[in-house]
């Protein structure tokens, strides 16, 4: 015990240095909306540009960032960094596109979400970065290989052994170990309240732009139905039906593409940034529960010097000397990390609020200016 | 004018229409056709009605004729072929027109009076004086029991003057039906060549006033089926002969009722005749007096001129207008006889029928209303824009278990003279609702009309709720109760839309009766009825299915495929809006689940100013999910229950289209009987078998006025579906627009609302960063 609060004194009562001076991206990356799709290979192309000046133009492929992504994390020690969440990979070939068009749309839905390229680009974009941008991950040399040699790196595929899946479901059991630093115990606590809430938000939310997908197909569906009940235009009435049903048709066309963008704008300024956010925290989570690893190893370690026989005092001085500076650093990092990321992410979801609120107004000013013109159209039209 | 004789419907008691229509009935029935046929001469009335304000009043004759019909089927179709029978006759036998009021007070004395056994025509000769009397007598009384009577006289007026205008033109019509057989057919064409014209006249009619019109135009359209009748009864003897048997048949049930009011009335009606005389003289009709009233007058004219006596023309105007009050005389009193003086005239005939109707069926009589005398101008003003609003609330459940029923408050504003009050209310449950739809169809379709479908009876939805212990636990069952309640709201408004169907008794009585209907139990899905009412149905699809009946006319056949197609589209656009609907109630319901969930984010949020901007986001997504909410019930109840009314309204419209084709089967079903019946008697000439060839004789005789008068049906029927579409079609691009303005108009709601929410999130969400 003494030991733990002699550690917790250390690495707390140091004060954590500011970085300092905010670190700055090397690169800038700009995906370029310009995608290639053959077959089931979809190939991004990266704008990389330097000092304002365009360095390289290359493409790539997913499979390439998930590479990266494993070259990243394990190419250096990364105890206690919070490893930007590598964006999910969207449905590509026609099944899977199909099972989230019907997961979207409904069951009895039978038409298929397009490929929304437009999507992966900025995500990716954002992984990158936040990779760039990352103190630590920022200076990777296998980073800065991808964003500037022309060709890919030859890639193997990255799978996750049994042996590592059965290592994570340990350390698993070790989330519930107490935390030595009230600092770390309360993020963990916090992480522990917040990944639910968030997850539940965030399938509210994508549930709120299912049905306004829907709401837009209906309209869609409206208007052919509309389209098609026109009257010949022989007698008065008749043509007057005509023009009022032109005038609302028009009118229910635009609400459904308003409708339709709206759902596709909400998404990709709240819908991402909240889904970012949330896998941004089960980063963190990792993060902490590594950490809470390197602490049980470390107090392992302390025991068995404790009860160590002299002749092994050596050894055991050794191990615990290891597993402490492991601890502290990791510590050290987590600290710095944790701090940053939560400016960050208090930072964008706020933004991300105000746009979707100031979003919302102008989505709603814009619809009802459509059904102002429409009704007085409509009222125009003397029966 | 048109609108003054609807005034008369001041008469709480309804019985102003009907009189109006009974007077017109009378004329035209006098003229054309002695048979009553309610329908018929209704129908030449209203389109008289639409030429000239006189004639105005058929709209209401219209009801008359209705209220004998819906009363009792058995009435109706007996009437329906009597009075086939009865335009031939009437034009040959000024008794007939005796014959027609007759029936009227008849329907009133003697409810089903079946189709009688053809007498012989002397015997109807006869027949018709004795109604005659029998009107004198009710008009005597009706015009002593009131002074209102005079304001019926100048109602009458218009009649007068186009009978004059008749008598004029008739003419040239009358010397040839003194020639008898040969002439008549000279007549016959010109008589043929003005109903045109009339129709014309009433098309315009329409046009303008449109709410006259609305009334008149169906019974406009069966008029013209039967003036033709009437003409076809002059064309041939033979056929003549045959309607005359009819119209015996029809005088053997007016007959019946007559008779027991037959007494010395004749005097009476003379004079009264003569005072009517005198009134149109000073009274000069409108400029419109449309041809189809002289091509009535005409009938008349002609009629007595086979008998051979002006006089009984005159008479025959005469008790028109006179019996109307007679019937006044005996409905009145219990009705609120004073009431309707102004109106007395006319009403009279129509009292009778009404009365029978009503008094049989509402035990409570409707309590006479002294309603101040409307004047004529006032009558006019009002039909000017009439209007009436039913509305329905305040669902109830009434007793327990399976046995308990759902009653709704039935509230009436209007201000349609015929009605007791301006506003009311009565209670009603909903298979009354049902039963008063049959009642309607039963009485209207078969002349024609569109009548708007009733809501479905929901098996599921009712039991649920009947099942359900407490009233407003379930929101899925008050949801329920609310959209049966907003959809019987809309049923009746629409059948109150209708002029003729407003003026039904059975509606009358519906809205208006302060006491529970009698049971109807026909509506019962399970019920011996509804059995029935499957078996009907599917032999009519079958039928529907396997009968093709080659078009005629473009216009049915252009508006049949344009109605298919309608229906197409409004199921698609329908199952369209169900789908909005429903999204619109998801995104209300996750937007509900965000606001949940952005709440307890914002309470695990340990950044303050997070935590307060998400409890700000929280709180304006609960505020946008109600608005979602009420946009979905807009949705649901602006378009998606309109448009499904309107395919409910479109299969009424097929139903009437279908009744259409029936009758044009009964129509060539008679023309194949004839031809076979004249080859018969073809060959029996040849045999030479002479007592043979005078039965086969007959036979003939007998199947070509079956054949003419089911001809006569479906012109009739067919105009009167023209009209009614013509109607639809208006009041369906009407509905259109309120439908879309409405629904704009929320949407636009919605969406300021959503604009105000956000508003006010902003600058404090602002503040707070």
């Amino acid at each position: 015990m003494l030991e733990e609060g002699s550690v917790s004194g250390m690495s707390s009562g140091a004060s954590t240095p500011e970085p300092e001076a905010p670190f700055t991206p090397k690169f800038v990356v700009r995906l370029s909306d310009h995608v290639t799709k053959d077959g089931d290979c979809v190939k991004f192309t990266l704008q990389v540009s330097q000092n304002g000046h365009t360095v390289q133009v290359l493409e790539r492929e997913y499979e390439d960032f998930e590479y990266l992504e494993h070259c990243v994390t394990t190419s250096q020690p990364s105890h206690g960094l919070i490893i930007p969440p590598m964006p999910q990979r969207s449905a590509i070939d026609p099944y899977n596109a199909e099972i989230q068009s019907k997961r979207l749309m409904g069951k009895g839905s039978k038409t298929l979400i397009p490929d929304e390229f437009h999507k992966d680009c900025l995500q990716l974009q954002k992984y990158l970065e936040l990779l760039l941008s990352h103190p630590v991950l920022g200076k990777s040399q296998k980073l800065h290989d991808f964003l500037t040699v022309k060709e890919a790196p030859p890639r193997t595929k990255v799978k996750k052994g049994l042996i590592s899946r059965l290592s994570d479901s340990l350390d698993a059991r070790k989330a519930s170990y107490p935390d030595c630093e009230e600092f770390f115990q309360k993020e963990r606590d916090w992480v522990a309240k917040y990944q639910p809430a968030a997850a539940n938000a965030n399938d509210a939310f994508s549930k709120i732009i299912c049905a306004q997908l829907r709401i837009s197909h209906q309209l869609e569906q409206m208007v052919t139905a509309l389209k098609l009940s026109s009257l010949p235009n022989d007698q008065v009435h008749y043509m007057q039906f005509n023009n009022m049903n032109m005038i609302f048709l028009d009118c229910i066309d635009t609400l459904k593409s308003q409708t339709e963008e709206k759902a596709d704008k909400e998404d990709l300024m709240f819908g991402a940034v909240q889904t970012l956010w949330h896998r941004y925290v089960q980063a963190e989570n990792a993060m902490l529960l590594d950490r809470t690893c390197l602490m049980v190893d470390y107090q392992a370690c302390n025991r068995a010097l404790d009860k160590a026989k002299p002749n092994r005092k050596e050894a055991a001085e050794r191990a615990k000397k290891e597993a402490e500076q492991a601890f502290e650093e990791c510590s050290d990092a987590a600290r710095q990390e944790i701090k940053e990321f939560q400016r960050k992410r208090v930072e964008e979801l706020q933004r991300s609020i105000d746009q979707y609120a100031a979003y919302q107004l102008t989505c709603s000013r814009a619809t009802l200016n459509t059904l102002t013109q429409a009704l007085s159209q409509i009222k125009a039209i003397n029966l | 004018m048109a609108d003054s004789r609807e005034p008369p419907p001041l008469f709480n008691d309804d019985d102003d229409s009907r009189k109006d229509d009974d007077n017109d009935d009378l004329f035209t029935s006098a003229v054309q056709s002695p048979v009553s046929e309610l329908t018929t001469p209704e129908d030449q009335t209203k389109q008289e009605g639409a030429g000239d304000p006189l004639t105005s009043p058929p709209p209401a004759t219209s009801f008359p004729p209705d209220p004998s019909g819906g009363d009792r089927p058995d009435l109706f179709e007996s009437c329906e072929e009597p009075s086939v029978g009865g335009f031939s006759s009437v034009p040959l036998e000024q008794p007939a027109e005796g014959g027609g009021t007759q029936q009227v007070s008849t329907d009133a004395k003697d409810p089903p009076p079946t189709p009688p056994t053809t007498p012989s025509v002397g015997s109807l000769v006869e027949i018709p004086l004795i109604v005659d009397t029998d009107k004198d007598q009710d008009l005597q009384p009706t015009t002593t029991s009131s002074s209102l009577t005079h304001p019926d006289f100048t109602l009458f007026d218009p009649l007068p003057n186009t009978s004059e205008a008749l008598i004029s033109s008739p003419d040239i019509l009358t010397p040839p039906e003194t020639s008898t057989t040969s002439t008549p057919t000279t007549s016959a064409q010109e008589l043929s060549a003005s109903p045109p014209s009339s129709s014309a006249l009433l098309d315009l009619s329409m046009t303008l006033p449109q709410e006259l019109s609305s009334e008149p135009p169906a019974n406009l359209v069966d008029a013209p089926s039967v003036e033709p009748a009437v003409m076809s009864s002059f064309i041939t003897p033979a056929e003549e002969a045959s309607t005359l048997d009819a119209a015996a048949a029809t005088n053997d049930d007016d007959d019946d009722a007559t008779n027991p009011t037959n007494h010395a009335g004749e005097d009476t009606a003379s004079s009264s005749e003569e005072a009517l005389v005198t009134v149109y003289d000073s009274e000069t009709p409108e400029v419109h007096s449309s041809a189809p009233e002289l091509d009535a007058d005409s009938s008349l004219l002609n009629a007595p001129s086979f008998l051979g006596d002006g006089e009984t023309t005159e008479i025959s105007l005469d008790d028109t207008a006179q019996d109307p009050p007679l019937p006044a005389s005996n409905i009145l009193p219990p009705m609120g006889a004073p009431l309707t003086p102004p109106v007395a005239p006319i009403t009279p005939t129509a009292t009778p029928n009404l009365t029978p109707n009503v008094t049989p069926a509402a035990p409570t009589p409707v309590t006479p209303v002294a309603a101040a005398r409307p004047s004529a101008e006032q009558l006019e003003s009002e039909s000017g824009d009439e209007f009436i609003e039913i509305s329905i609330s305040d669902p109830q459940k009434i007793g327990d278990g399976m046995s308990s029923y759902m009653a709704y408050k039935v509230t009436t504003k209007t201000n349609i003279a015929y009605f007791r009050k301006k506003h009311w209310s009565v209670t009603r449950r909903f298979s009354d609702f049902l039963g008063l739809h049959g009642k309607l169809v039963e009485k209207h379709l078969h002349s024609g009309r569109i009548i708007p479908p009733a809501p479905e009876k929901s098996a599921i939805g009712t039991t649920k709720i009947k099942l359900g212990s407490d009233k407003s636990s379930d929101s899925s069952s008050s949801d329920f109760i609310e959209r049966r309640r907003a959809s019987l709201e809309r049923y009746m408004n629409r059948t109150a839309a209708h002029p003729t169907l407003r003026s039904d008794p059975d509606f009358r009585e519906f809205i208006e009766l302060d006491a529970e209907l009698p049971r109807a139990t026909q509506t019962s899905a399970l019920s011996s009825a509804g059995v029935l009412r499957l078996f009907n149905r599917v032999g009519e699809t079958v039928n529907k299915m396997t009968f093709k009946m080659d078009e005629s006319d473009q216009w049915f056949e252009e508006k049949t495929q344009q109605i298919e197609n309608l229906d197409a589209q409004l199921r698609k656009l329908h199952a369209a809006m169900e789908g909005l609907v429903a999204y619109r109630r998801e995104l209300a319901t996750s937007t509900a689940s965000f606001a949940k969930s952005a709440a307890v984010l914002s309470s695990v949020e340990e950044h303050s100013a997070l935590s307060r901007a998400l409890h700000q986001l929280a709180e304006s997504t609960e505020r946008t999910h109600t608005i979602h909410h009420a946009q979905a019930d807009a949705d649901f109840y602006h378009l998606s229950e309109t448009t499904k009314d309107y395919i409910h309204l479109i299969g009424a419209v097929k139903d009437v289209f279908h009744e259409r084709v029936k009758t044009f089967q009964t129509w060539q079903h008679a023309q194949t009987m004839l031809a076979k019946k004249r080859e018969a008697k073809a060959k029996a000439e040849l045999a030479g078998r002479m007592d043979k060839v005078q039965q086969a004789q007959d036979e003939v005789a007998e199947w070509e006025a079956k054949v003419e008068r089911s001809q006569e049906e479906f012109d009739r029927i067919s105009r009167a579906i023209k009209k009614e579409m013509e109607q639809f079609d208006i009041v369906r691009v009407k509905d259109f627009k309120d439908m879309l303005v409405k629904y704009l108009e929320a949407l636009m709601t919605s969406q300021q609302q959503i604009i105000k929410v956000w508003e006010t999130f902003l600058p404090e969400a602002r503040a707070i960063s």
